[in-house]
């Protein structure tokens, strides 16, 4: 991918060049990329989308796993079985009803139509997710600041939230980055180029018909998996202590 | 300050029983143990008190409220748990301070109490510190400070000194009855601890199987037990029982089995009479059973010794008496080997016997 951002097209095709080494770098597949594509255009879609339904299944999934785990309702083991299924179901199945209710409810090609489909699967795994974290969180805890007089909103907000922060942040980079990469729901509900996010983009407006044209794709796919990348070994800390749901004392 | 009264409460999980028919007035100021082994409801008891368990029946007063329907931020009650529950992301001092924050209370007044508290505890110096760089003494004291800042109606404890190593428990129990008697508020104190619950608790409530054994003063139940539960709970080492025979005339009674001929002690002939040519179940406390001498005596226990272990102040003495393996605690000074025949002088007047169908006690 690095290699072939910084080659030019005709040192590209000579195939009895060494492909992994660069004669003479060229900037010109960015420049084409950024000048002659609305590349950055996508990139903030895509950034949009993401943030979006990051933060709206973060909020959604905080409370349901907090419901199913700590408010033991009837069913309520039966509806966390439920939701982890839902995350089973293959998006190819779900993308036609779900273009059916997108048209319905008039947000067709729009960020927003994307901002909200993201999180009927990015849900399911955050609230999977976040379910184990607060299992591992004790009970005593929460009994404790009842006993002191907190209500239950307050304990989850002054309790829970700070102490579930890593398994927040795992769930919250895990949504982010199936939302940065998703495919399938963006070329579906997603028409004018304007509005389309990065991994749609690149592929639509950089294939024309059978012609690739691999500097620009190569360009992009780069600085398309900077961010993500940035985001990871930023959080990367909190990220593997998330995943193994350990709360240290 | 206030008494805790519970009548006739109730837990069922499903159609398991936890708790059943608990009936007990705590007096104001008074320190009450709940003691028993793991499963036995005392923690639940204790949780129904404290409103973290719904009841299925019955009713709880605290003072003079009954407190069966409200939440546990109302009852004006504060726990101690097992785990210490601190906070671990807030400071010592945000710990303590927490439930004085909920209650809207000056700031001033905050970090009065609070270092009040802390210096009472020994604990103004990790005030800025958080749970995780204390050691397990220290937090379980930051868990006390945290309930008594807060200067509740009742504490309650759940088994909080469990964690920590047998020194540190010894000297924890002993500053916890010190506390106690300054602070002077009805405490409730969940422990399977016998030992623990013997010396903390101005009564002591011993549970099984979701219901009551007995209720009463230490010294009461270790020479008063009602049933041969209690009776083996109770004390350490635990209470010998050897199945026996009441045998004789009206005013001679004595009790026999193999290697055991005593005379019953006048007091308790009158409730023996009736097993008079009947089985009973002996019971007699290591500490009652003192070694007599290497010939046999009148009132004397043939023994064979079995295992000899010196604890310091006593020598422990696995024998068998007939075919029963018994404990018997004698002086340190006693000259003994295994396998050797020993007469052990039991202590008549604390001979106690139990009925051995229903297992309650035959109390003169």
């Amino acid at each position: 991918m690095l290699v072939t951002t910084f080659k030019s097209d005709k040192e590209l095709y000579n195939l009895s060049l060494n492909p992994f080494f660069i004669r003479t770098w060229t900037f010109s597949n960015v420049k084409h990329l950024l000048l002659e594509t609305p590349f950055l255009r996508w990139l903030c879609n895509t950034l949009v989308v993401s943030i979006l339904s990051a933060f709206i299944s973060l909020a959604t999934s905080l409370l349901a796993a907090y419901g199913i785990q700590r408010i033991r309702f009837r069913g309520s083991n039966l509806m966390g079985i439920g939701i982890f299924f839902c995350y089973l179901v293959p998006p190819t199945i779900l993308f036609i009803p779900l273009a059916t209710l997108v048209f319905k409810l008039r947000i067709w090609d729009s960020l927003m139509s994307l901002s909200l489909i993201y999180p009927t699967f990015l849900i399911p795994f955050c609230t999977w997710l976040l379910m184990g974290y607060f299992k591992s969180i004790p009970k005593e805890l929460e009994e404790c600041a009842m006993m002191d007089g907190a209500g239950r909103l307050w304990v989850f907000w002054r309790v829970i939230i700070p102490l579930s922060l890593p398994g927040i942040l795992s769930a919250g980079i895990f949504a982010f980055t199936l939302s940065w990469n998703e495919y399938l729901y963006a070329l579906t509900f997603i028409s004018s180029s304007a509005k389309k996010t990065v991994s749609v983009g690149l592929v639509t407006e950089l294939v024309r018909g059978d012609v690739y044209h691999w500097g620009p794709l190569m360009a992009g796919a780069l600085l398309g998996s900077v961010p993500v990348a940035l985001i990871y070994s930023f959080f990367v800390e909190h990220y593997v202590a998330g995943m193994t749901g350990a709360l240290k004392e | 300050m206030a008494q805790v009264v519970l009548k006739q409460v109730c837990k069922a999980f499903g159609k398991v029983k936890a708790v059943d028919d608990f009936s007990l007035t705590i007096r104001d100021r008074e320190f009450m143990v709940f003691v028993g082994p793991s499963g036995c409801g005392k923690t639940t008891t204790l949780r129904m008190i404290a409103g973290l368990e719904e009841i299925t029946s019955g009713e709880i007063f605290i003072g003079d409220r009954p407190v069966n329907r409200l939440p546990p931020k109302e009852r004006n009650v504060a726990m101690v748990f097992q785990n210490y529950a601190l906070y671990p992301h807030m400071t010592v001092f945000e710990n303590m301070a927490f439930g004085l924050r909920l209650k809207k209370m000056e700031k001033e007044e905050i970090q009065r109490r609070v270092n009040q508290t802390a210096e009472i505890l020994g604990i103004s110096e990790f005030l800025k510190r958080k749970p995780r760089e204390l050691s397990g003494g220290q937090r379980q004291r930051v868990a006390l400070g945290r309930a008594i800042v807060r200067t509740p109606q009742v504490y309650l404890f759940d088994e909080p000194l469990s964690n920590l190593d047998a020194k540190l428990r010894i000297q924890m129990r002993l500053e916890l009855k010190k506390l106690h008697q300054n602070i002077q508020t009805t405490s409730i104190y969940v422990t399977h601890d016998q030992i623990e619950a013997m010396t903390m608790g101005d009564r002591i409530v011993v549970m099984k199987d979701g219901l009551i054994q007995q209720v009463g003063e230490p010294l009461e139940l270790y020479f008063r037990p009602v049933n041969r539960f209690v009776a083996s709970f109770i004390g350490s080492p635990t209470m010998n029982f050897i199945p026996a025979r009441v045998e004789g005339s009206d005013q001679n009674l004595t009790v026999r089995a193999e290697g055991v001929n005593l005379p019953i002690p006048l007091l308790k002939i009158p409730a023996l009479t009736p097993y008079r040519n009947r089985e009973v179940l002996m019971g007699l406390r290591p500490d009652d059973l003192p070694a007599g001498g290497y010939q046999e005596e009148k009132e004397t226990i043939k023994a064979w010794v079995l295992v000899v272990q010196p604890v310091g102040n006593q020598i422990f003495l696995d024998v068998k008496v007939g075919s029963h393996n018994v404990l018997a605690a004698v002086d340190a000074q006693t000259e003994i080997k295994p396998h050797q025949e020993i007469f052990l002088k039991p202590n008549l007047k604390n001979l106690h016997f139990f009925d051995p169908e229903t297992e309650q006690a035959i109390l003169g």
